[in-house]
């Protein structure tokens, strides 16, 4: 009635179906997404500032809390390149963010999804910009919607969320089209 | 080197004992195998009998313990940061995404298990004492019954926690169908809720009731049912096997074993130390059913993981009062109970008595009082103990499956064929789609 | 001369004699492999539980952060309040020096002196403008943050300063503490 060597068996064989789906998860939490980008940005800081440079770039999840607004921001994990100078020509998603419009709502406070959407907390490219995925309703409005509306202007949508703040300003430097629905 | 071997010897000796003698001790020098008798009845021991059920619904249990105490650091019970905390933990935490999805399969299993294991119970006629002195298997399977509504109390406290709209809506719905118990509804209602509404009081609520008081009273009950177990003499196939020797005519045996169970009967003090011939029918609990037990916890955790891995658990957007998706549903445990809800409405005349009261309080109360009480209802004899579909409860087997199926296939009903607006959707038929803001 | 063949009954004998033993020690490895795989199972299922517990993101001020371009420092010491610092400028150099009382950690307030003070600071004189006084136990700090009265067990830390490559923000690094005398020029 009782099988030693058979009961052993199943415990040898599920201890190794453990640890199988143990290295499975492992191989996500040593390779995310995130890593294989920051090590790109560091051999083109490398090549266009020198190393010096490079190795003051830091690692792991990077969030901008914006305090103010209550939201959480982690696309500065990718986009490194955000607040700096010299990468405007850069790949994405290492170039620099127009200068002007930085200055005046700096990233610390604002946060980033704010103007441009997208799902802050995430960490991976899908479900960051969430143009894709269920369940969140701020996708990001950049080139993705834009082609899906036929929209002209790339940077039109993001109109949209100037006038989270500046919706009961007559004009707002920067923001035609809402400028053009105000006319009327 | 000696030292170390030594200190390990003392650690170990109870899980790998050399011979009956070892087995025996380390059952009484061990705290963790003091709970288990000497000996075990290798009928017991069978994987066919009993499924080992009861075993792995205790195992999920442990696992749902142990996750929940780490989330308990990294999940924030207010209404405010209660989802981004949920977020935090599928995105900034290692292996956050893993903790919470194992913690909602185990959670899901277990429901599903702690049913089967009252179903296996209650086709084996396991609820039914033998011809053993001071057994009281009955109240042994209402303690079980009490056992499956706290599971299912459980996982409905904790599918609030969320805070998202899958969360806030599955509940309003669960605590609007208690609100039409007669009398005490609506005041049921508003000490579950802390107030009118579905908010921080609600959430605090569930959030100390779900950490807390469930577990505390399940572990309290999980005692009971383990400590009658003991007391009646092992699991019902050791009656069983205990008739078929009656029949065969055995003499008693009067000599003293290992075993701790000792019942007495009539007058003079006659110990009867075990049911059976031990010799024949018993093997040492350490290391066989010590041994299982780790087959079944590994299995469990296996699989668990496996069903975590691959399926993702679910957050939807944050919480909007004002916003009721559609359709809006019920756990799937409950969704049985929406079903009937919704089409026990009964109108006769200008009199309307709510769906909610029938199919949602009545039926499901009167259901679950039925199950509870059904051992001090039936009428079988001794010999219908621990067999599985027995002739003589050949009727009752019958009416609980046909029951079951009912609910199960009302479950399914409910998840795949009711869409918006309660519509009935065949399951190739596509939903209309609900507006989205892009 | 060739040694005698063994009789078949001894080959047999001996095969029989050999595979008992290949295979109990085959039994053995495959053993302690399956034992290895269930402790290693759950010590990787242990690691990630005990892991998860140690924070990635912190909710909290970063430790490197611009606190604006060094022109917005005037003539004397700037109290940064979120940060717990003072950023003090003598000409054209600056510094950073903590406001956290090294006793028990509470904010160290300024006392600016009318008329620069002579002290005496490891046998040299300075001349200082300002001190720190702790109101929690009586600490008293020197201009430069060097403790002489009171229980503080050590003087105020001083955190490196830089200017931003990009936009020319001073930079203030509390994970880099640094030297009284260290100055930035700006």
């Amino acid at each position: 009635m009782n099988f030693d060597s058979r009961d052993r068996l199943w415990i040898y064989l599920s201890g190794t179906a453990i640890l199988v789906i143990s290295l499975w998860i492992y191989l996500g939490y040593f390779r995310p997404e995130w890593k294989d980008y920051q090590s790109d940005f560091r051999e083109v800081v490398a090549k266009r500032f020198g190393p010096d440079r490079a190795r003051e770039i830091p690692s792991g999840i990077q969030q901008v809390w914006a305090k103010d607004l209550d939201r959480v921001d982690r696309c500065v994990t990718c986009h490194l390149g955000v607040e700096w100078k010299g990468l405007e020509n850069a790949p994405e998603p290492f170039k620099s963010h127009p200068r002007e419009i930085l200055t005046r709502h700096p990233a610390s406070k604002y946060g980033c999804t704010i103007c441009h959407g997208g799902q802050g907390y995430a960490t991976d490219t899908e479900t960051a910009h969430a143009t894709t995925i269920e369940h969140w309703e701020e996708p990001l409005l950049g080139k993705e919607l834009t082609a899906s509306y036929s929209v002209s202007d790339r940077k039109a949508l993001m109109q949209i969320n100037c006038n989270t703040c500046h919706r009961y300003d007559a004009q707002t430097a920067g923001a035609d089209f809402v400028n053009d629905g105000n006319n009327w | 080197m000696g030292a170390i071997k030594d200190a390990w010897q003392q650690l170990t000796w109870t899980w790998k004992p050399q011979g009956g003698r070892e087995s025996g001790d380390s059952i009484v020098r061990n705290l963790l195998l003091h709970w288990f008798p000497a000996k075990v009845n290798k009928e017991s021991l069978s994987f066919r009998y009993s499924l080992w059920l009861g075993t792995i619904s205790a195992v999920l249990f442990v696992i749902l313990s142990v996750t929940g105490v780490i989330l308990m650091f990294l999940y924030v019970p207010s209404v405010e940061r209660a989802y981004p905390s949920v977020k935090d933990i599928e995105f900034a935490v290692s292996f956050g995404w893993f903790i919470r999805s194992l913690h909602r399969i185990a959670a899901h299993l277990m429901v599903a298990v702690v049913f089967l294991h009252a179903a296996r119970v209650f086709l084996t006629g396991a609820y039914k004492n033998g011809t053993a002195a001071q057994q009281n298997r009955p109240i042994n399977w209402v303690v079980g019954v009490l056992l499956l509504l706290l599971t299912l109390l459980l996982s409905f406290t904790g599918y609030l926690l969320p805070w998202d709209q899958l969360a806030f809506w599955a509940i309003t719905v669960g605590t609007n169908i208690a609100r039409a118990a007669p009398l005490v509804g609506d005041r049921i209602r508003f000490l579950f809720l802390g107030g009118h509404e579905i908010g921080q009081s609600t959430l605090l609520r569930f959030y100390v009731l779900h950490c807390f008081f469930l577990p505390v009273f399940v572990a309290f009950l999980f005692a009971w049912h383990m400590w009658r177990v003991r007391k009646d003499g092992g699991l019902a196939c050791v009656d069983r096997l205990r008739l078929r020797q009656k029949a065969e005519k055995v003499a008693p045996i009067k000599a003293k074993t290992y075993s701790l169970l000792g019942i007495t009967r009539g007058r003079r003090v006659h110990v009867e130390t075990s049911l059976v011939n031990e010799d024949l029918h018993t093997v040492d609990s350490s290391p066989n059913l010590t041994r299982r037990i780790l087959l079944v916890m590994l299995v469990t955790v296996a699989v668990t993981a496996l069903l975590a891995v691959l399926v993702a658990a679910p957050l939807e957007e944050p919480a909007n009062p004002r916003v009721t998706p559609n359709p809006a549903k019920a756990p799937w445990y409950f969704l049985w109970l929406q079903e009937l809800v919704s089409d026990t409405t009964i109108r006769i005349g200008s009199f309307t008595i709510n769906g909610a009261l029938v199919g949602g309080v009545l039926l499901p109360g009167v259901l679950v009082l039925l199950l509870a009480l059904w051992p001090f209802f039936d009428k079988s004899s001794v010999y219908a103990v621990g067999t599985w579909f027995t002739k003589e409860r050949r009727r009752q087997n019958w009416v609980f499956l046909i029951l079951a199926l009912l609910i199960a296939i009302l479950t399914v009903v409910e998840t795949f064929m009711r869409g918006p607006y309660w519509n009935f959707y065949w399951p190739w038929e596509a939903w209309p789609e609900v507006p989205r803001r892009f | 001369m060739k040694s005698p063949k063994p009789s078949a009954e001894a080959e047999a004998r001996a095969e029989a004699g050999a595979s008992p033993t290949v295979a109990k020690a085959r039994r053995r490895f495959l053993s302690k492999l399956g034992i290895g795989a269930v402790l290693a199972a759950i010590g990787t299922q242990g690691y990630a539980l005990l892991r998860s517990l140690v924070p990635n993101v912190l909710y909290e001020e970063p430790r490197r952060l611009k606190v604006g371009p060094p022109d917005q420092f005037p003539e004397g010491a700037t109290f940064l309040e979120n940060q717990r610092l003072f950023v003090v400028r003598e000409r054209n150099t600056l510094y950073a020096i903590s406001a956290v009382c090294t006793h028990l950690g509470c904010t160290v307030e300024m006392l600016s002196l009318p008329q620069p003070k002579s002290v005496r600071i490891n046998g040299q004189l300075v001349e200082e403008r300002r001190e720190f006084h702790c109101p929690c136990h009586g600490s008293k700090y020197y201009g430069d943050g060097t403790n002489y009265s009171g229980p503080a067990p050590k003087p105020l830390a001083c955190y490196k300063l830089e200017v931003s490559p990009d936009d020319g923000q001073l930079i203030v690094d509390f994970d880099q503490p640094v030297n009284r005398s260290f100055r930035l020029t700006a």
